[in-house]
């Protein structure tokens, strides 16, 4: 019964942790109308989509889709597999161009971005959306990309953004680095010291109230086990006094005759060992590789 | 004509000569790679002749010596040089992957039932913590940045591995200097620690005899690995490398069905990575990176916050027995085991406690603080960890 659960149980823990896997790929940049802005491998000036990779692990956009709507219509270019440009590193950015021949190269879709009225990127069975962002074509103005940017209160939103940067973070304003900022928040240590002493204490705390408790527990277990085993000894006595058996030895005599039995059956030995060993002693002896010849001897005292 | 190639001859011979020796050690040497050479071989000597930390400090001070050897870069044999031998060993300390496996050793190998049995001593690895936040206080006061603060503060956890894993990711130019400050002072727990300890407790607090701790079921030292795990790291995610595979090793040795794993883990592989860390870390203290006076900031910092965490631990334990009835009082000698200089500080504990009353056997109790110092100091790694980066 129990394997029969495990069989189940082991491949059911892996869809279920295969399923909270996440792609943490994003469409962060979209430059729709590019009349003097990027310009690609061969020259030319044509709308470019961004896509980020947030998360720390590099992930291949080879397989993945990205489908472009427009005036109702939906057109699908599947990124070809097998090229190492369309791997994103962690952090990493990729950008296709959208010049709608598609025949260029892997970084080149098959539609262009003309009347766009939303892009999406669809994961590998080309049906579930991973990111899609909704396009106003007529509000799109020339060479002015819109992406996520970091605004002021902390949270990133989708934004006409001030410059266009391909293959690049969209948040170009100079960032103080996080320990920085904290240090000029906490020049004299204050603050760290008194937070992290409260963390660590209350952490071991909080240890410390979990194991007094179980400790607690163990010891009250313990404690009903002594007794019951107690009343059992009790419950044995009293039937023994009641004249069920008396033993005719005492205590002593009984342990001297369950020692002598005990080492009567160590010295017995009715099976011999089958196994024979022959361990080779001599030792050869060769002035080639004795020392007593080649090293100066210590003086004996 | 025969004059010619002979005198040809010799030039060529002469220039390869005059090459080589530009190559040596000897046409390189500078007088920091000496005080260096000596710093190592004088760690050699406190590891032999002293026992100090043998098994740290002699592969650190090889490693200093090796590290200082003096050679012409570019001929890829320093550390600091992309593909060779000692770079790549260097790789785990960079990326912080011996530490963890460290841990996992010292998992394996800990028994933590003195712990389990008065769960109250774990309050005393906590406020020997107190010195990492001063030495971090002290760092920022020197005009340190932050995350340089940070990594010297971790000096005071007086834990090699975790001060190595946060340097790495905090402040890398000074992993030399932290490590080899925190593995010196670590080395040196025998002769700062009973100085504190007596400035701060009384004759009569130094003989206080303990309540003998009471056994402890395997199935609360099962428990205790699986509970602390969860408790910890929900608390403190950032130090998931460090106490994860902490308590993967105590939980490899107290389960009693993976006695192998749990033997290998502290025994073979703690040994090869203790190895490693240590002739990397010292040979990583080239005397051009190294001998800077940041780095004697950071050794006079590093011995002021062990100073203080010992102070601490001491404190705290005369804190508590304010609450403690007579007969569960806990003798404050124990207090300088809340650093997690494991078993070094509880040896401490234990003989200082042994001159004062013969019949006084601390070691068992300064275990529980000591080990609780090594949870503490981990997750105060975490904590500046998740702040500062």
């Amino acid at each position: 019964m129990r394997k029969l659960l495990l069989i189940f149980l082991i491949p059911l823990l892996g869809i279920t942790a295969g399923y909270g896997r996440t792609h943490g790929l994003r469409i962060n940049e979209v430059l729709v109308k590019n009349v003097d802005n990027y310009v690609d491998d061969y020259g030319h000036r044509s709308s470019w989509i961004e896509i980020h990779n947030t998360s720390h692990t590099t992930v291949d956009l080879g397989g993945y889709y990205l489908r472009m709507t427009a005036n109702g219509t939906q057109t699908l270019y599947r990124v070809p597999t097998g090229d190492p440009r369309s791997v994103v590193s962690p952090l990493g950015y990729v950008l296709f161009f959208c010049e709608g021949t598609g025949t260029k190269g892997t970084l080149y879709t098959n539609f262009t971005l003309e009347d766009v009225e939303s892009i999406a990127l669809l994961s590998q069975n080309g049906k579930d959306v991973i990111d899609e962002v909704s396009i106003d074509y007529a509000a799109q103005k020339e060479d002015t990309s819109i992406g996520y940017m970091t605004t002021g209160d902390g949270t990133e939103k989708f934004v006409v953004l001030p410059r266009t940067t391909p293959n690049s973070t969209n948040d170009t304003e100079p960032v103080v680095a996080r320990h920085e900022r904290f240090r000029q928040m906490d020049p004299r240590g204050g603050v760290m010291a008194l937070t992290a002493v409260c963390v660590v204490m209350s952490v071991l705390l909080i240890l410390f109230l979990c194991f007094k408790v179980l400790g607690n527990y163990m010891i009250a277990v313990s404690k009903r086990r002594e007794k019951a085993s107690k009343k059992a000894k009790t419950g044995m006595d009293v039937q023994s006094s009641k004249g069920a058996w008396e033993s005719p030895y005492t205590g002593d005599e009984i342990a001297a005759i369950a020692m002598a039995l005990q080492m009567y059956h160590d010295e017995l030995h009715d099976k011999e060992s089958s196994v024979l060993t022959i361990n080779r002693v001599a030792r050869a002896y060769s002035p080639w590789s004795s020392k007593i010849y080649g090293l100066r001897q210590f003086n004996k005292k | 004509m025969l004059a010619e190639v002979t005198n040809g001859g010799f030039s060529f011979l002469a220039d390869n000569i005059r090459d080589f020796v530009a190559l040596t050690g000897f046409a390189n040497v500078t007088w920091g790679h000496l005080i260096m050479i000596a710093v190592g071989i004088f760690f050699v000597f406190l590891a032999i002749r002293y026992k100090f930390e043998p098994m740290l400090l002699l592969p650190i001070g090889f490693g200093i010596v090796l590290g200082n050897i003096p050679f012409v870069p570019g001929t890829e044999v320093g550390i600091y040089e992309d593909g060779t031998v000692l770079n790549y060993l260097y790789f785990g300390v960079v990326k912080g992957i011996y530490p963890p496996l460290i841990f996992l050793g010292i998992g394996a190998m800990t028994d933590f039932s003195a712990l389990i049995s008065n769960p109250k001593l774990m309050l005393i690895g906590a406020a020997a913590q107190v010195g990492i936040f001063a030495a971090y206080a002290a760092a920022l006061a020197m005009g340190f940045s932050a995350a340089e603060a940070g990594s010297i503060g971790i000096i005071g956890g007086a834990d090699g591995p975790t001060a190595i894993f946060l340097t790495s990711k905090l402040a890398p130019e000074f992993l030399g200097a932290v490590a080899i400050s925190a593995y010196s002072y670590m080395a040196m727990v025998p002769l700062i620690q009973p100085i504190v300890m007596r400035l701060f407790t009384t004759k009569k607090e130094r003989v206080i005899k303990m309540k003998p701790p009471r056994p402890v079921s395997q199935r609360e030292k099962i428990f205790f690995p699986i509970i602390g795990v969860l408790l910890t790291t929900f608390i403190v995610p950032t130090a998931i490398p460090l106490l994860g595979m902490l308590f993967l090793g105590n939980l490899l040795k107290e389960s009693g069905v993976t006695k192998r794993l749990a033997v290998t883990a502290s025994g073979s592989m703690i040994d090869i990575v203790t190895i490693l860390i240590g002739i990397t870390v010292g040979a990583s203290t080239q005397a051009t990176t190294f001998l800077t006076p940041r780095s004697l900031f950071i050794f006079f910092i590093g011995a002021c916050s062990f100073f203080i965490a010992t102070m601490g631990g001491v404190l705290m334990v005369k804190f508590m027995n304010l609450f403690l009835k007579p007969g569960n009082k806990i003798n404050p000698l124990i207090g300088n085991a809340g650093v997690s200089a494991v078993p070094a500080a509880a040896r401490v504990s234990q003989d200082v406690g042994l001159k004062y009353d013969r019949s006084n056997y601390l070691l068992m109790h300064a275990m529980g603080p000591n080990v609780a110092g090594v949870i503490g100091s981990a997750v105060a790694a975490g904590i500046l960890l998740g702040f500062l980066t």
